[in-house]
């Protein structure tokens, strides 16, 4: 078994790797960038602005650099010697510490200096300048084989890594709430409907969950604010703030995913119920609960397992729909916007965010389900 | 289980008995403001911030020199308490109220304007509105590094490039004293050095680091802790007003310092916990997509006019949601209204809904480098007939007003009035006019281009049914999401599209300046040299009715030529509870919030 994960996880890594690359490239080839906007950016910031989010190197280049296969040059600076000095002192970020670098390009660092420094020359355009210009950087590794998502292009405050941390908890929240709502409605309704074949338990339920399935998030989520929220003043119509703010969106949600698995456990069941084990069971004498809790539930719940499985990932991961009907801070709302706004680095965060989740919950159901059906642990 | 289920949740339900809501409990004693603040604000560093909704934040949070009435607008003293004005309107001398106060108690003084400026006019920082503060003399040169006509230069071996002498300076000598600066430098340097070295080799240029400042003598000038001598470019009429504009509002440098580099951007130091502002309010609290929370100040020095005790403000981006807030009293004040809704509310809330104008103006800019839009009588074809006042009433049904003009009517107090009518007869036959002269029997198929949007598209479709019936012309939609749409109108790559343009400040210099010759918004390939003379004279005139003259033959030869086409001037819808009191409507839609409070009606 810890075989089996091992060698899943390991396979997730080119897969990853594959998406990131694609993504990169995809979201380089929209027409746009983070900076255009209506009111242009003067020539010269824009050029600083590139320069700073590293924009203005090739596309390979921020490829690599992406990854991190490559070393960022950070702390660039341009030294200058006053006329008639012989060295030249440079202290970046508030005079922590100083580097000193002389006319022949030799270069001292003093004080609390992160890093090792490096100088070259500057080419010049001028013919008239013999002397060299010299540049001194620090090398700094990052990317994402370190583990770093970047800075968002749009927050200029925020790293991709920060967003996704502070608003995937709140997703979660919402994916779990959502997803015990469906279960506790869905999974009574779909076994009760599967027993009681044909008659109005099966019918009633089952009808209420086509509706449940066709009625979208955004017509369920504005009626019941109108209802609960404008009408009875139960709750308030935006936010995530107390508990009670969680009620509404959960349902929302929560609805729309039990029908679909109150449909699913009827089908299961059904299916299950008819089968031979079934009969012998009831034959050998088994109790009513016991057939049905013990040998046909675990038959019955494989097709509920393996649509939880990627619908569980897409749960927890956000819904852009109810986050923006409720204002709720999930990361729903950012595989949206980042690509709207163009911002690079969001958008291959939250893709790859969004890749390892699926994978990990793939990888859950595949183990669940050897859990639930004997044929297949038998096969792995 | 079922059954289980529904009865926890009808008991959890029945266990909440209604709470008062935010607009009931702010009015009672809370005096706690809930707002709806459109999109997420990028930051609140008021030199990388670039939005409306990043304003109505940063506003509670800084002052700036000036402040302003909040019904007029007319400029009135912020961190200054006086100011001068020298003879020919280019020096300001202000001086500084003693208890201006920044939220960690410093006080606020002249050097930190000097430092705020100095910050965002650094290219380093990658400042996107840091040419607003070009105004300050020399400001253009320390932003770009660059200031054409002239101005000597010196490329050296072993540095940037240095001023030798500023462009003025250059232009007062004349020859002979100009060869004496010349020779003064070392003679085999000379092939570098010239007059407008800039312009030709401005690319080769080094950013003008921190250091550059002084060397730039830019119009920036602390004398005391408490006098603050400001130096312009040019006689700017609405400077005061301009003062007011959060590029000039000042930073806490020891704040700046503390987190980083002085010209680096997202430090993290407007961060809640990190922030110090000198505004009314503090920053309380930032969750991303969730709200925004400001408290009272201690320290400001106006703390005892300020009767709200805290602002909530939210980023609602989706109109409906916003609303659906309001009508559950979640909020005080909307940022806007769904656009279909207005009727309802008309109806229904005609006390809560709000139709104010505003300093904004929807256009299509028509491209003059392609045919058959480069001749001018298509163009005032086209623009002639449109029945504006159809559109309006039918397709916008806010209450917008149809635009003759370019400038919204009583920017800075400057009407144009209409420059032209609509005339279906005189457009009927300047088109008959073009196809005979070119000798085509119709105009070709022309594409109006506009960003996805429910409302743009009615727009478009109107027009070119408009166009259709009136004129026989046919005209493809097509629409592009935001970005693309951009990058394409940058590029010029279109024959009509769609656009809009809110105003920086209240003057119509803000709205006249984009027709320029090549500038930065023009977009249209239309050129006009009597119009780049008047927009240039506009801003060295100190008089203010000389400067409306030029405006209005300015306005004259738009209407005339016709690089656009005015459509409508936009109002701001917003709806606001009653309880709301000390909140005015005005063109700019600021509402300083010291002056807000709630009351119970």
């Amino acid at each position: 078994m810890l075989r089996f994960i091992l060698t899943r996880l390991l396979q997730a890594i080119p897969v990853l790797f594959i998406i990131a690359t694609i993504t990169f490239f995809m979201v380089r080839f929209a027409p746009g960038d983070p900076f255009t906007d209506e009111k242009t950016v003067p020539a010269e910031i824009r050029k600083k602005l590139e320069e700073h989010y590293g924009l203005d190197r090739p596309l390979w280049e921020q490829y690599l650099l992406y990854f991190g296969f490559i070393a960022k040059e950070v702390d660039k600076q341009q030294i200058v010697f006053a006329d008639g000095n012989e060295t030249a002192e440079y202290s970046p970020e508030n005079n922590k510490f100083t580097v000193a670098v002389t006319r022949q390009g030799e270069l001292t660092a003093t004080g609390e200096s992160p890093g090792k420094w490096h100088v070259r020359t500057v080419p010049q355009d001028e013919k008239e300048s013999q002397n060299h210009l010299w540049e001194i950087y620090r090398r700094e590794r990052s990317g994402l084989i370190y583990g770093d998502l970047g800075p968002s292009f749009k927050y200029v405050d925020q790293s991709v890594t920060g967003l996704i941390s502070k608003s995937f908890p709140v997703s979660m929240q919402l994916g779990l709430c959502a997803l015990a709502i469906a279960l506790c409605l869905g999974l009574p309704a779909g076994i009760i409907a599967a027993l009681k074949k044909n008659s109005l338990l099966d019918y009633v339920p089952m009808s209420t969950a086509m509706i449940g399935i066709c009625l979208p998030t955004f017509v369920m989520g504005p009626l019941l604010i109108m209802f609960f929220s404008s009408g009875l003043g139960w709750f308030s119509p935006i936010g995530w703030y107390t508990w009670g703010d969680m009620v509404l969106p959960s349902l929302t949600l929560g609805l729309y995913y039990a029908a679909y698995v109150a449909r699913l456990t009827r089908g299961g069941m059904l299916e299950v119920l008819n089968q031979d084990f079934i009969k012998t069971a009831r034959a050998k004498g088994a109790s009513e609960s016991r057939v049905i809790l013990k040998h046909g539930l675990r038959g019955g719940l494989l097709p509920v397992v393996s649509f939880l499985g990627p619908a569980f990932a897409g749960l927890i991961s956000g819904s852009f729909v109810i986050e923006t009907i409720f204002s709720i801070p999930g990361l729903g709302k950012f595989f949206v916007t980042a690509a709207f706004n163009r911002d690079y680095t969001m958008v291959l965060g939250t893709v790859l965010f969004y890749a390892t989740l699926i994978i990990v919950m793939n990888l859950l159901v595949d183990i669940v389900q050897a859990w639930l059906n004997p044929r297949t642990r038998v096969e792995s | 289980m079922r059954q289980l289920c529904c009865l926890l949740i009808l008991l959890f339900l029945g266990g909440c008995s209604r709470p008062p809501n935010n607009v009931e409990a702010g009015a009672r004693d809370q005096q706690v403001l809930h707002l709806g603040n459109g999109a997420e604000p990028q930051s609140l560093d008021p030199h990388l911030a670039t939005s409306v909704s990043a304003h109505h934040i940063m506003s509670s949070l800084v002052e700036g020199l000036m402040t302003e009435d909040p019904k007029t607008l007319e400029p009135i003293e912020g961190v200054a308490k006086a100011w001068k004005t020298s003879e020919n309107g280019l020096t300001y001398t202000f001086t500084l109220r003693e208890d201006a106060m920044w939220s960690n108690g410093d006080p606020v003084k002249a050097s930190d304007f000097v430092y705020s400026y100095r910050r965002i006019l650094n290219q380093e920082l990658g400042a996107q509105y840091g040419y607003m503060v070009q105004a300050l003399k020399n400001g253009k040169l320390y932003n770009t590094g660059r200031k054409c006509p002239g101005g000597l230069w010196l490329f050296t071996k072993d540095g940037p490039p240095k001023v030798i002498a500023h462009p003025e300076e250059w232009e007062a000598l004349d020859d002979a004293e100009r060869t004496k600066v010349m020779a003064d430098l070392k003679p085999e340097k000379e092939g570098v050095i010239a007059k407008c070295t800039l312009c030709e080799n401005h690319a080769k240029l080094k950013t003008l680091d921190w250091d550059d400042w002084d060397r730039c003598k830019v119009g920036a000038r602390a004398i005391d802790d408490r006098t603050l001598e400001l130096t312009l470019e040019n006689p700017t009429p609405y400077f005061l007003e301009l003062l007011n504009h959060y590029t000039f509002w000042p930073v806490h440098p020891p704040t700046i310092e503390k987190f980083g580099a002085r010209t680096t951007r997202g430090t993290g130091w407007a961060l809640p916990g990190n922030h110090v502002g000198n505004g009314a309010f503090t920053l309380e609290e930032w969750r991303i997509n969730a709200r925004m929370v400001v408290k009272k100040s201690k320290t400001y020095w106006d703390r005892d006019r300020v009767k709200l005790s805290e602002i909530r403000f939210y980023p609602l981006e989706s109109v409906d949601t916003e609303e659906r807030a309001f009508r559950s009293r979640f909020l005080h004040h909307t940022n806007t209204v769904p656009p279909h809704r207005i009727d309802w509310h008309k109806k229904y809330n005609p006390e809560l809904l709000h139709l104010d104008t505003y300093l904004a103006v929807y256009f299509y800019r028509f491209n003059t480098d392609r045919k058959p839009l480069d001749d001018v009588r298509v163009r005032r074809a086209l623009a002639l007939s449109i029945d504006r006042e159809a559109l309006v009433e039918h397709v916008m049904r806010a209450g917008q007003k149809p635009a003759y003009n370019f400038t919204p009517p009583g920017t800075g107090g400057f009407t144009a009035g209409p420059q032209f009518q609509s005339n279906l007869p005189e457009a009927k036959r300047l088109i008959a006019e073009y196809l005979k002269e070119t000798g085509q029997s119709t105009l070709p198929k022309i594409e109006l281009r506009y960003n996805t949007s429910e409302s743009h598209k009615k727009v478009a479709e109107a027009i070119q049914a408009m166009w259709k019936q009136e004129l026989g012309i046919d005209v493809v939609l097509d629409n592009q999401e935001w970005k693309v749409f951009l990058k394409a109108v940058e590029k010029q790559d279109f024959d009509i599209t769609r656009a809009g343009w809110t105003g920086d400040y209240n003057d119509p210099n803000t709205f006249m300046d984009m027709w320029v010759t090549d500038g930065g918004h023009n977009n249209t390939g239309w050129s006009n040299a009597r119009y780049d003379e008047l927009i240039s004279m506009a801003a060295k005139e100190g008089d203010k009715e000389k400067r409306k003259e030029y405006f209005r033959e300015a306005e004259g030869i738009l209407a005339k030529e016709m690089p656009m086409l005015p459509i409508y001037f936009y109002v701001r819808a917003s709806l606001r509870d009653k309880s709301v009191k000390g909140w005015y409507p005005n063109v700019l839609d600021h509402h300083p919030y010291k002056y807000v409070y709630l009351e119970e009606d």
